[in-house]
């Protein structure tokens, strides 16, 4: 593989995948971005820039031009009809220019994960978040490509994807987590199927250097261990200043549940015990303190009462608490049979690497 | 002496700096630019009409016998060598940072300003804030004792609406964050600290890119001061200057006039040169128009620029000693 095309290049799975791919490799990369800026972290690395978006077919053909290989890690998470003409124009493109290998990055997300049961690569899809309908619609017209066209079209479907630099799983996690705490359902015990960035990163780099015959196929990846949400939130308690989640019962979590999917307006009756903070807002109390916190003199003791108070309570959206509801561990024999990849590092291996990158990243000075 | 509003001035380079900054004081100081001078012309077009700018040119070549003074705001590769052209047609310059990459070229261009008499005047506006102002003349009159430490970080993930990608190519930026926010970030210290010795030890992330975080500790001769800079685009940071004296310190913001004290004696001789609402009220485009007012003034009155080249070669020549001892930043976590 000389050269390869990769979409997102500024975004987390994308910016991981330049790094180890020019740390390990003698490629070239070509990346097509829209935002430049977004180019900050991997342009410690020599690259060639285009600057374009995924849906104009100039900018693709020009980002493509001498590419054996693409990988689409790109998302529009704001308009789904952008990432179905992209996918369409990117195929198009590879087909066009000869491109022998198209790696999709899609998303575990796109199966149901309410059954009592592992999820494989044929398990049941999730037609019910958005997110996971759009990502399910881009992969039936990448793999319509490949069945009408010989489109040379790999699919992979991370699971939760953590690590130095992950919005979703890492940073998201410690802020939320700063500021208050999080409201996880069902006590913690249900299945969280992390994986590490590098593990996702590596199947995707042996993908393009493997000849295997996958072109049309569709890998989970998720990590070795089984873990439940307990210990994934549990595993961010040593970075400063986060608060202990608190777990939900099985009964309150049922009912939290229940109203969710009948779209009923969630409001929880905030109490002074539970969630003093949250309380307090809404009373004039709430007022009074904006006033006197202006006061230097008794800013700090008010802060300092404030810290010593158990933090707001944050409950999940919707499809959080579905992700955090999943009941099925991610089968990856498929990735270990077919593409002879296996997962490796280690729940407590990736959260030392990723908590050492949390610390450096200052996520507390935001 | 010249009158400015007869002065024909260019915009060279129409990134986001001139259309954030320059043209909104052309436009607060009633000056129009004559020219705006950019490779795309289509992009200009409509700044050009908005601007009062009676034409547009992709080549500076073509324009530079057509006008008195420019403003450089390119890509740092063609800093040095657009400002010396233009010094050497006679033509007064209000030049970007890096003004160059190197001390050597940085002599050059002074001596072509010197040569030509023109005016050459570096654009390091953060100069112009007030409390960096006060911090200078604290610092001259021992007000928190002898200087002995300063501590300087600065970043966050990079939100600046880059127009180009000459920013991450190391040909055309010359360098990543060090050479792009250390230039102002290194200009202060060395301006504050007014020794023009000093030995470092630098390192920075980059793998044949640019570097996107970096870490300086620099000692200055002959003082007891040390100086410790890390600059990043990829991660936040305090962004706090932190300067200790033997009596007391301060910290401060690298923008806004924001500022702590050790004691209330700091906080009074900075309050008796500047008033909480002048302090206050000062905004970006205040210092972007002070500067261009300054640079205008000089041209005008044949007088010496505010801020003169001579005064940045100290914070060049750390960045040049910094790439040429460069050690490889690791990242624990990789």
């Amino acid at each position: 593989m000389k050269r390869v095309l990769i979409t997102g290049a500024g975004g987390f799975i994308g910016g991981r995948l330049v790094e180890i791919l020019k740390e390990t490799t003698v490629t070239e990369i070509n990346i097509l971005l829209r935002n430049i800026a977004k180019a900050a972290r991997i342009s410690r690395y020599p690259l060639h820039y285009y600057k374009g978006s995924i849906i104009n077919e100039e900018s693709l053909r020009t980002s493509m031009q001498g590419c054996d290989a693409v990988v689409h890690c790109a998302h529009d998470f704001t308009n789904p009809e952008i990432n179905l003409q992209a996918a369409d124009l990117i195929a198009k493109q590879c087909l066009t220019q000869g491109v022998s290998k198209l790696i999709y990055i899609s998303s575990f997300a796109v199966h149901r994960n309410d059954a009592n049961e592992s999820i494989n690569e044929t398990s049941a899809l999730n037609e019910q978040w958005d997110y996971a309908v759009n990502k399910i619609e881009v992969e039936k017209k990448l793999l319509s490509y490949h069945h009408q066209s010989g489109l040379p079209v790999i699919i992979f479907r991370p699971t939760i994807v953590y690590g130095p630099f992950s919005a979703a799983w890492t940073t998201n996690t410690v802020m939320q987590m700063l500021s208050g705490r999080v409201v996880v359902p069902f006590d913690g015990q249900r299945i969280c199927n992390a994986v590490y960035i590098d593990d996702v990163v590596n199947a995707v780099v042996k993908t393009l250097q493997s000849n295997n015959n996958c072109e049309g196929k569709t890998f989970i990846v998720s990590g070795p261990e089984e873990l439940t949400w307990k210990e994934y939130y549990n595993s961010f308690l040593s970075y400063a200043g986060v608060h202990r989640p608190v777990f939900m019962s099985d009964n309150e979590s049922e009912e939290w549940c229940t109203k969710l999917n009948a779209h009923q307006p969630v409001e929880t009756k905030i109490s002074l015990i539970r969630d003093p903070i949250s309380f307090l807002k809404r009373t004039p109390v709430y007022s009074l303190y904006q006033r006197m916190i202006k006061n230097p003199g008794i800013r700090k003791k008010l802060l300092s009462a404030k810290a010593s108070m158990p933090g707001p309570l944050i409950y999940p959206s919707k499809e959080t608490f579905e992700t955090l509801s999943c009941m099925a561990k991610a089968d990856t024999e498929k990735l270990r049979s077919e593409l002879g990849f296996q997962p490796e590092i280690s729940f407590k291996e990736g959260m030392r690497k990723t908590l050492l990158w949390a610390e450096w990243a200052n996520l507390n000075y935001n | 002496m010249i009158n400015k509003d007869n002065l024909k001035i260019a915009i060279v380079g129409c990134g986001a700096l001139t259309r954030i900054f320059y043209l909104p004081v052309f436009k607060r100081l009633s000056v129009n630019p004559v020219v705006l001078v950019d490779p795309d012309l289509t992009s200009i077009n409509d700044l050009a009409k908005s601007s009062g700018a009676k034409k547009i040119s992709n080549s500076l070549e073509d324009i530079a016998d057509d006008i008195d003074a420019a403003i450089i705001a390119t890509p740092n590769f063609l800093h040095f060598p657009q400002t010396k052209i233009l010094l050497e047609k006679g033509k007064h310059v209000l030049l970007e940072k890096p003004i160059a990459s190197k001390e050597a070229l940085v002599k050059e261009l002074i001596n072509v300003e010197k040569s030509s008499g023109v005016i050459l005047q570096p654009a390091m506006m953060r100069r112009f804030w007030k409390i960096n102002k006060a911090v200078k003349t604290l610092l001259q009159e021992e007000i928190f004792g002898i200087l002995q430490s300063v501590s300087m970080q600065e970043g966050g993930v990079l939100n600046w609406p880059v127009q180009s990608t000459a920013i991450f190519n190391p040909a055309l930026s010359l360098g990543g964050v060090l050479m792009d926010t250390g230039s102002h970030t290194l200009d202060l210290l060395c301006w504050w600290v007014e020794n023009r010795d000093f030995e470092l030890e630098y390192e920075d992330d980059s793998h044949g890119g640019v570097e996107a975080d970096c870490r300086l500790s620099v000692n200055f001769m002959n003082t007891s001061v040390k100086a410790e800079v890390k600059l990043s685009r990829i991660r936040n940071m305090s962004n706090e200057f932190i300067l200790t004296g033997t009596k007391g310190w301060i910290k401060l913001k690298p923008w806004g006039n924001v500022f702590e004290a050790s004691d209330r004696r700091i906080e009074k001789y900075i309050y008796r040169q500047y008033t909480r609402e002048e302090l206050k009220k000062q905004s970006f485009i205040d210092l972007f128009t002070e500067q261009v007012k300054n640079w205008l003034f000089a041209i005008e009155h044949g007088s010496a620029p505010v801020i003169d080249a001579e005064s940045v070669l100290p914070s060049i020549r750390m960045i040049e000693q910094g790439y040429q001892h460069r050690r490889q930043l690791k990242y624990a976590w990789n």
